[in-house]
């Protein structure tokens, strides 16, 4: 049978279409299909027999768009649910990540539910009543399939239409239906599955919003006359603000909050004047109007007597709405893209955005706006970790199995706190947990969420290992069994057939150097003298597209993880262990495939003639780079291996001080190394890294072998390479490091990478080692992050790699950890002719998506290491409080940044006068101190950018702070906090260790 | 199938596979496959027929296919150089030499260089005329000529325009109906010219009249008249065939491809 | 790419209803256009065509006049209604004069042109109503009109289109699988020879899956032809018995 849609559908311009299409009814479809596979009606009486309610519920389009968290728990509740088609659709309309959530639900073997394509059969298609709305007709259509389905079923089964849409349900009693709310029905059951409740969403009109902060503590006032005091402006709809949008009254972007707190945010919009982009302010919680870090918004400016001039950082936040900042442990990185919500590519930072472009006439003054109404929600996609907020000793009197309402903090600063109700709040205050935002609607002063899952005890390392890891988005579960079946079988191992076309060099003396333990060995190196008096130098990189083959599911799960991430005590891999370990991994005294890249150069570096191919290599040594520094240091070791690192470390001193005079950068930053204990695996104590020759040998010859390779793959794939460049910092991306400069007496000069790399070579300071170190790893934070890209996207100029002076350059030597290399591995094969390039690696639009795929996942994977650094040092310093070393980084009014190298932490101190004053001085950034009694100069002190203080590090848990502390000790600023006495640095038998090794 | 027996086929339909038929229109052969006796297939839309071992398919729908002796009425559409050419609704213009019209007062003798110049007294572009096919070549080309009286130029009257289809062969296809008063020529090729019988006054001046050029009576009072009498029969050809009715009763059936008159069908001659 | 995979449903079904191998309701029409030797007008779901068939005749232009054959000529129109948005196309636009040179190129292959000499065959296809497949729907009904016009060919000129989606051969795609990008191929076959007239594609296949999608091709053509083949005997029969 045969009928027509016509329907009028409007374009993402605006454009109205009228669309006239075909839809056909059928008489084949029986009663759905289950996992894909068609069920008959025997089938599903069976199968709901088999199940605990004998009942098969269906599900209507609210109930899955509000209650998905709910519906995916496994609980035998909630088995013998029929999805209908009409709901599929609306979802997919409304929400597509819900709607794979429930397309994957759909796929699971393990649950019972069924796909009924109601549109498309004769019986249960709504046919056209005119002037019927949408929403009506679709309700109309679930409510005809629900019915058809109980007459199908007989009595043996029952069929429930679960709908919280009040219309729809009076109208499907009123049909002889069985209906009702998914609230009603999960306090139907409350008495054999009580948890299920938790995961309710909460229905908007029953939540127990706050009416405003002064009744804390106090119930909930009681409603005047039944009206709701709105809290906030009503967001318009949007087809005004689509309208506004076009005339140009309301701007549209996206909202991001600043670092610390989710009062202060900005939107970068397309120029309200020019197509520049201009950052608008948009501070405090009026303004802000309920929108959330990451939401589209479309926004009004404020009248220009209202913008904020540049300076006034505390301009917006009314001291209750402050959230306590705690001074927990700032990750060290001041690095202008630090966000946690993935960026698209780098964006701008702050200050540059700053000075990009005022309005005329503006002066110093910041554009500043309101946010009139939200057009598109971020949270739908995201769970949030955090805790409950824990209101002092005031445990609010709440009977057992009640649900109370609980303010929720999430880790993440940008995000507000959320209201959810819970039965088990007395559980849950010492947890991390998982919760999902619902709404937030104008009479609530937080948004309403409902809980996810718990984690585990706040403050555990590995509860605090999962959030970071759910928090970046890091995928850490295993691999499932369909990537594991692309694996080669446990006895794989090289023969002769498999080897075909591989040219066979395990007569060459190859070795590996790498980290002590490291047992993912992704390179290896060989140079031997030629005939000539030439070298032959070869890098050997792990030949894992070999064993990973493109498009199967093991690629596609590596593609998706991108990286692999090294937090403090383990490493979450990108390729299962087999490959990383043991096939792939270049481990000594076993034959591997490789893919090698083969130099003739003289022995002055120059390079004559290179070549690449599959390989089979035998590496002769796994070398530690303490081991390959002995045989550097050591004349006396004379072997084919010291020979060949003899000579890779006399080539790469070459190719070093090539680079260092075309303007390569050396930079720094603070790493450091923890030591673990061997059984609880936490720390007991922190080292720097200190970098011998050999890193520095290793390092050239993966650059060189990354640039080769680069400029190969470059030549037959012009449009498709996946490179690597670093876009040059702009002018006012030095401004800070150049007012510290200047402060401390110091000139840089940053007009090209050779320049600055000369100016930093030449700045140090008498008697500080650490000066110079400090002031690179000031420079560091100006860079721009290095991106992948696809050549075919930028010009060739934006193809420069800054720090490395280099015109062109990409990852190839670690395929074992990146997926860039990967990519550029089959890049590589194409061009020299071992493998045809796959499909998906030529087309543009999938490249690109995968290159901003990579850069999300490389960013990603360095907060996560970050951030678990930061956890380790927390628990560190939680069981050996210590007074350190510091370098002060920044210097205000009331308070200053340190960094303490030994550690490699950082963290703001805050100052207060007491009855004395601070004169602060902005050009010498110094910070002086006058106290109360003092005539003249006696008895002041100061703090300038750069200087050596003391101070001391411990970790507290009360209101005011809440995780690592620091305290100045000396100087002595103002009036201090209490610190516990330090202990008399003597030197116990694990913490003075000398920091030599690594 | 229709329901009279007919045996309907489209294009590329097998006919027989038997061997011992002669192939006519509307079929071709083609070699069997796997070495199996070549087939007869259709190769347009139509009815079979067969007449003894000939077997053609006539198709639902065709141009004029012209035979040598059928009387068609067509419109010069260029002179040429001793010929015209006679659009006829074939697949390809007819053509009249100038050899093969009468030349004013029945001379017989060679067309001289002068008579090529006078092409245009004779027939100009847009003349209607009647006339016989002469000859068809093989590639379907039609030569028509118009020696006798009966043919020529065609003034002062009606086209009516049908698929040659429905005009049969007859033996005579200039019939006279005396209800009425119109002359009809049933042209083969489907043009039907409905005219005024000319009175019986001015048959002795036809004689006169060697190609059939130009009408002999005042033009006025004939056009009044004539005009009275096409307007009827272009308002209603029942009128005429009221007038055909005459002759014989044949039904009238609905006919559902283009056309804007129901269809005369082809005259009985009354003898 | 996720956005595309919910192309075939579930259920196995395309969003109109179809299972791959069901091609679209077909409709016809003979005879629509009084004023020319043969007209069809044909519907393949959505898309509407009309085509309109003058000829044999003489030649026009004396140039092109070729002495032993007849010539065949196509023009291709289509309305600025026929879309979802109102769009006037200019005549030389290049989509339409290709469709119009792969019209005339499968017909020169099809209508037996040395029964017409000095003759020429004019197509004319007038797109009503787009939805998909213009070009088989296209051939399909000049196929008609031809048919209807009592042009000698040696087959009925079937044509239909295939493709390529989630992992499934799918037939006689409308306008919104086609615009997905995935593989979109219309052949164009002598049902009763089994012969290839036209097969067009321009997207990149391995070549196993290529080899599947011209199957579904060639299969959906034959059942284009059943109801193709039915509809013109019904005409032929209808006209034939008013002519008795």
């Amino acid at each position: 049978m045969h009928r027509n849609r016509a329907f009028f559908k409007k374009t993402r311009k605006g454009k109205i279409l009228r669309v006239v299409s075909d839809h056909y009814l059928r008489d084949d479809i029986g009663c759905g299909s289950l996992a894909g596979k068609p069920v008959s009606n025997d089938n599903l009486v069976q199968l709901a027999q088999e199940s605990v309610m004998k009942r098969f519920l269906v599900l209507d389009t609210n109930v899955v768009l509000n209650q998905m968290d709910l519906l995916e728990n496994p609980s035998p509740a909630l088995s013998c649910v029929v999805v209908l088609q009409t709901v599929m659709q609306e979802a997919r309309h409304n929400n597509l990540s819900l709607f794979r959530r429930l397309k994957q639900l759909l796929k699971d073997d393990s649950r019972v539910f069924v796909f009924f394509a109601n549109e498309h059969h004769c019986e249960t298609f709504p046919e056209e009543i005119k002037g019927e709305s949408p929403n009506d007709r679709n309700d109309r259509a679930i409510r005809i399939a629900t019915s058809w389905f109980s007459k199908q079923f007989g009595d043996s089964i029952a069929v429930v239409l679960l709908t919280n849409d009040r219309a729809n349900l009076s109208l499907a009693q009123d049909a002889k239906i069985s209906a009702m709310t998914i609230h009603a029905y999960v306090e139907s059951v409350r008495g054999q599955y009580p948890d299920l409740a938790e995961l309710l969403a909460p229905e908007e009109s029953s939540a127990a919003g706050d009416v405003s902060e002064s009744n804390r503590g106090n119930p909930p006032q009681r409603r005047t006359g039944g009206q709701r005091v709105l809290l906030f402006e009503e967001h318009k709809p949007m087809s005004e603000l689509t309208a506004g949008i076009r005339q140009g009254r309301y701007f549209q972007g996206a909202l991001r909050a600043e670092r610390s707190s989710s009062n202060r945010c900005y939107v970068v919009a397309q120029g309200m004047q020019d197509k520049e982009r201009i950052a608008v302010y948009i501070r405090g919680a009026q303004c802000i109007n309920r929108a959330v870090d990451g939401d589209i918004v479309a926004f009004e400016l404020l009248p220009e007597a209202e913008w904020y001039s540049q300076g006034d950082t505390s301009g917006g936040a009314t001291k209750e709405e402050k959230t306590p900042t705690g001074g927990e442990m700032e990750i060290p990185d001041n690095r202008p893209t630090e966000n946690l919500v993935p960026d698209p590519t780098a964006q701008p930072a702050i200050e540059e955005i700053e000075k990009t472009k005022t309005l005329e006439g503006a002066g110093t003054r910041q554009p500043c706006g309101r946010v009139v109404g939200i057009i598109r929600r971020n949270w739908r996609e995201k769970q949030y970790c955090g805790s409950l907020r824990v209101e002092g000793d005031r445990a609010v009197a709440s009977g057992k199995g009640q649900s109370t309402s609980a303010l929720f903090m999430p880790v993440d600063r940008k995000i507000p706190w959320v209201r959810i109700q819970t039965r088990q709040r007395d559980v849950l205050s010492t947890k991390r947990i998982l919760v999902a935002m619902d709404s937030w609607p104008a009479w609530c002063k937080y948004p309403l969420g409902h809980y996810v899952k718990t984690l585990g005890e706040k403050g555990a390392k590995a509860t605090e290992t999962e959030v970071i890891l759910l928090e970046h988005e890091i995928p850490h579960e295993s691999f499932s069994g369909k990537v594991l079946a692309c694996l080669p079988p446990e006895d794989w191992a090289i023969t002769p057939e498999n080897s075909e076309g591989r040219k066979d060099l395990r007569h060459l003396p190859v070795l590996s150097i790498d980290p002590p333990g490291c047992k993912d060995i992704d390179d290896a190196l060989h140079a031997r003298p030629l005939e000539n008096g030439n070298l032959e130098v070869g890098v050997h990189i792990a030949d894992v597209t070999h064993f990973v083959e493109a498009g199967s599911a093991l690629d596609q799960e590596a593609s998706s993880r991108s990286t692999s991430t090294y937090l403090v005590e383990r490493r979450l891999d990108m390729l299962p262990g087999m490959l990383t370990e043991t096939l792939c991994s270049l481990k000594p005294n076993v034959d591997r495939f490789a893919f090698s890249v083969i130099w003739e150069m003289t022995p002055a570096g120059v390079i004559v003639d290179v070549d690449f191919c599959k390989s089979i290599i035998h590496s002769v040594a796994g070398l530690t780079y303490n081991e390959a520094q002995l045989m550097l240091d050591d004349p006396n070791i004379q072997d084919v291996k010291a020979e060949s690192v003899r000579r890779l470390n006399d080539l790469a001193k070459i190719f070093r001080k090539r680079r260092m005079d075309s303007g390569a950068l050396t930079l720094a930053s603070p790493e450091v190394r923890f030591v673990l204990d061997s059984e609880s695996q936490n720390p007991t104590d922190v080292q720097m890294y200190a970098l011998k020759e050999t890193n520095a040998l290793v390092e050239e010859f993966m650059l060189l072998a990354n640039i080769t390779v680069g400029k190969k793959i470059l030549r037959h794939f012009p449009t498709l390479s996946v490179l690597r460049r670093h876009p040059s910092p702009s002018r006012q991306q030095f401004d800070g490091l150049l007012a510290i400069a200047q402060a401390v007496g110091i000139k840089l000069d940053v007009d090209n990478s050779k320049k600055l790399a000369q100016s930093l070579d030449r700045a140090t300071r008498e008697g500080d080692p650490y000066f110079n170190k400090l002031l690179r790893i000031l420079s560091t934070r100006c860079m721009m992050p290095a991106q992948y890209f696809c050549s075919g996207e930028q010009s060739q100029e934006d193809w420069h790699h800054y720090g490395l002076a280099a015109p062109i350059y990409t990852h190839f030597t670690s395929p074992i950890r990146r997926y860039a290399d990967v990519c550029v591995h089959r890049l590589l094969g194409a061009a020299i002719g071992v493998a045809p390039l796959p499909a998906f690696l030529m087309d543009k639009a999938l490249l690109h998506n995968l290159t901003e795929n990579m850069n999300r996942r490389h960013r990603s994977a360095q907060l996560a290491g970050r951030a678990s650094v930061g956890l380790h040092t927390e628990m560190y310093f939680a069981n050996n409080p210590t007074e350190e070393d510091a370098f002060v980084l920044s210097v205000d009014k009331t308070k200053l940044s340190v960094i303490v190298p030994r550690f490699g932490i950082e963290g703001t101190i805050e100052l207060d006068a007491g009855d004395g004053t601070f004169d602060f001085d902005k050009q010498a950034l110094k910070l002086v101190y006058v106290p109360p009694s003092s005539v003249g100069d006696v008895g002041q002190t100061s703090i300038q950018i750069m200087d050596k203080v003391r101070v001391f590090v411990d970790v507290v848990n009360n209101a005011r702070h809440q995780g690592a502390r620091m305290t100045l000790i000396s100087p002595v600023m103002g009036v201090g906090e209490e610190v516990p006495v330090p202990e008399p640095a003597i030197p116990s038998g694990k913490r003075q260790r000398k920091t030599k090794g690594l | 199938m229709s329901a009279a027996g007919h045996i309907i086929v489209v294009p590329g339909q097998e006919i027989t596979s038997v061997q011992g038929y002669l192939r006519g229109h509307g079929t071709y052969v083609e070699e069997g496959t796997d070495g199996g006796p070549p087939k007869l297939l259709a190769c347009v839309a139509g009815v079979v027929e067969r007449v003894n071992k000939l077997i053609s398919v006539r198709p639902i729908k065709s141009r004029y296919i012209g035979e040598v002796g059928d009387l068609v009425v067509g419109r010069v559409t260029e002179v040429q150089s001793k010929r015209w050419s006679v659009e006829v609704g074939a697949h390809r213009s007819a053509v009249l030499m100038l050899s093969s019209v009468n030349l004013p007062g029945g001379q017989q003798r060679m067309r001289t260089y002068e008579d090529q110049l006078q092409m245009r007294s004779f027939f100009q572009e847009h003349d209607l005329i009647s006339a016989e096919v002469q000859q068809v070549n093989s590639d379907g080309g039609i030569a028509l000529h118009t020696r006798s009286l009966k043919y020529g130029k065609l003034e002062n009257g009606q086209l009516v325009s049908v698929p040659p289809v429905l005009i049969r062969r007859l033996k005579q296809h200039v019939v006279s109906l005396p209800d009425t008063g119109v002359d009809v020529i049933l042209g083969t090729n489907g043009n039907v010219w409905i005219s005024r019988t000319p009175p019986e006054e001015w048959k002795g001046k036809e004689e006169g009249d060697a190609a059939g050029t130009g009408s002999v009576a005042p033009k006025a009072e004939t056009l009044t008249r004539q005009r009275k009498q096409h307007a009827e029969t272009v308002k209603s050809g029942a009128l005429v065939t009221a007038g055909l009715r005459g002759y014989e009763q044949w039904p009238r059936q609905g006919y559902r491809t283009q056309l804007s008159l129901p269809p005369f069908y082809a005259l009985r001659s009354s003898t | 790419m996720d956005n595309r995979a919910d192309f075939i449903s579930l259920a196995g079904l395309r969003p109109d209803g179809r299972r791959g191998r069901e091609i679209r309701r077909v409709r016809s029409r003979f005879g629509v256009f009084k004023g020319a030797d043969g007209s069809a007008y044909l519907e393949m779901g959505q898309t509407k065509i009309i085509a309109i068939v003058k000829g044999p005749r003489e030649v026009t232009r004396r140039q092109d006049r070729k002495y032993d054959t007849g010539i065949v000529n196509c023009e291709y129109n289509v309305a600025p209604f026929s879309g979802s948005e109102r769009k006037k196309r200019r005549p030389t636009e290049r989509k339409g004069m290709e469709i119009a040179l792969a019209v005339k190129e499968v017909f020169e292959g099809a209508i037996m042109l040395h029964l017409y000499p000095r003759t020429q065959i004019d197509i004319y296809l007038h797109v009503i109503q787009s939805d998909g497949g213009v070009l088989p729907v296209g051939i399909n009904a000049a196929s008609l009109a031809l048919v209807d016009a009592g042009v000698a060919m040696s087959d009925l000129v079937v044509a239909c289109s295939a493709g390529y989606l989630d992992g499934m051969p799918v037939m006689d795609l409308n306008y919104v699988e086609q615009a997905l990008g995935g593989p979109y191929l219309p052949v164009a076959v002598l049902p009763e020879k089994d012969k290839l007239l036209l097969a067009k594609m321009e997207s990149r296949l391995p070549l196993e899956i290529f080899e599947e999608v011209l199957r579904a091709a060639t299969d959906a053509c034959q059942q284009v032809h059943e109801v193709l083949r039915a509809a013109v005997k019904e005409h032929a029969g209808a006209l034939l018995s008013s002519q008795i």
